[in-house]
């Protein structure tokens, strides 16, 4: 089973309609994707909590 | 965050004022218009007011100064560009639309194309979001206001993800505040900008301290 890297999340872009990878603990965005659908494996954020 | 200015090169070191919820227009002024860009102002106008967006176009301020740095100006502090089209429109005025629009893309401002329906629009600008001015035009506008309101709550989300890096954390709060100017943006950025401003480069200082200023 791949290990899930807990800083690493998911969420939409909905000016593209695509998914970015984002490095929490470094606070950059590592990747975008090309396609649709999100990255497998990748927590996914929807909206902020507070 | 640097930014440069496009009348002289150097690096912009005066506060910015931000005007939320304000959308600069991007199209030809002056006398005579052509009517369907009248039309389209119109159609426009409407529907911002409904929508509670100001709007704003290059003679809505007089500053004395430079017309590109009054240009300049608007755009930094605004978070919507909106360019009006039509194929009747003088070259020379849209090139200038497409250099303002590039200039609105670039720092990190939402960008909208309202054309007439034979206007084509160049490959570059392909990926810029664009309706149409017909009769479907309020129910396209209003999509277009809806995906606006979601962009809000993922720069909002983003400022929270980017923590690691305050000066970014704070760039994508003042996006969401710029689109909904709700007081939580504004105190959560000053908290983030005062539990870091000691790690905070002086140029990015300046710019936070604008916007911690905008009410």
């Amino acid at each position: 089973m791949p290990k899930i890297k807990k800083d690493i999340v998911q969420t939409k872009n909905p000016r593209t309609g695509k998914y970015v990878k984002i490095d929490r603990s470094r606070g950059r965005i590592v990747d975008s994707k090309k396609s649709d659908g999100p990255y497998k494996g990748v927590p996914v954020l929807r909206k902020r909590s507070s | 965050m640097i930014v440069y200015s496009p009348i002289n090169g150097e690096v912009l070191t005066d506060a910015v004022k931000f005007h939320p919820r304000t959308a600069f227009i991007m199209t030809q002024l002056g006398t005579p218009l052509p009517k369907e860009l009248t039309k389209i102002r119109k159609g426009l106008k409407k529907e911002l007011k409904k929508f509670k967006f100001k709007q704003v176009d290059a003679s809505s301020l007089v500053t004395g100064k430079d017309f590109l740095h009054k240009i300049w100006k608007i755009i930094l502090g605004a978070p919507l560009g909106i360019a009006i089209l039509t194929e009747d429109m003088p070259d020379r005025t849209i090139a200038n639309i497409y250099y303002e629009l590039g200039m609105m893309d670039a720092l990190g401002k939402e960008t909208l194309i309202i054309k007439s329906k034979d206007y084509e629009i160049p490959s570059d600008f392909k990926r810029t979001e664009y309706v149409n001015f017909n009769s479907r035009f309020i129910s396209s506008f209003k999509k277009f206001q809806s995906n606006l309101n979601e962009r809000e709550g993922h720069y909002w989300l983003m400022g929270e993800l980017m923590k690691a890096d305050p000066v970014l954390a704070i760039d994508y709060i003042k996006r969401a505040y710029l689109l909904r100017p709700l007081k939580k943006y504004l105190r959560e950025a000053d908290r983030i900008y005062n539990k870091n401003k000691n790690n905070i480069d002086a140029q990015s200082k300046l710019h936070i301290r604008s916007f911690l200023k905008t009410k």
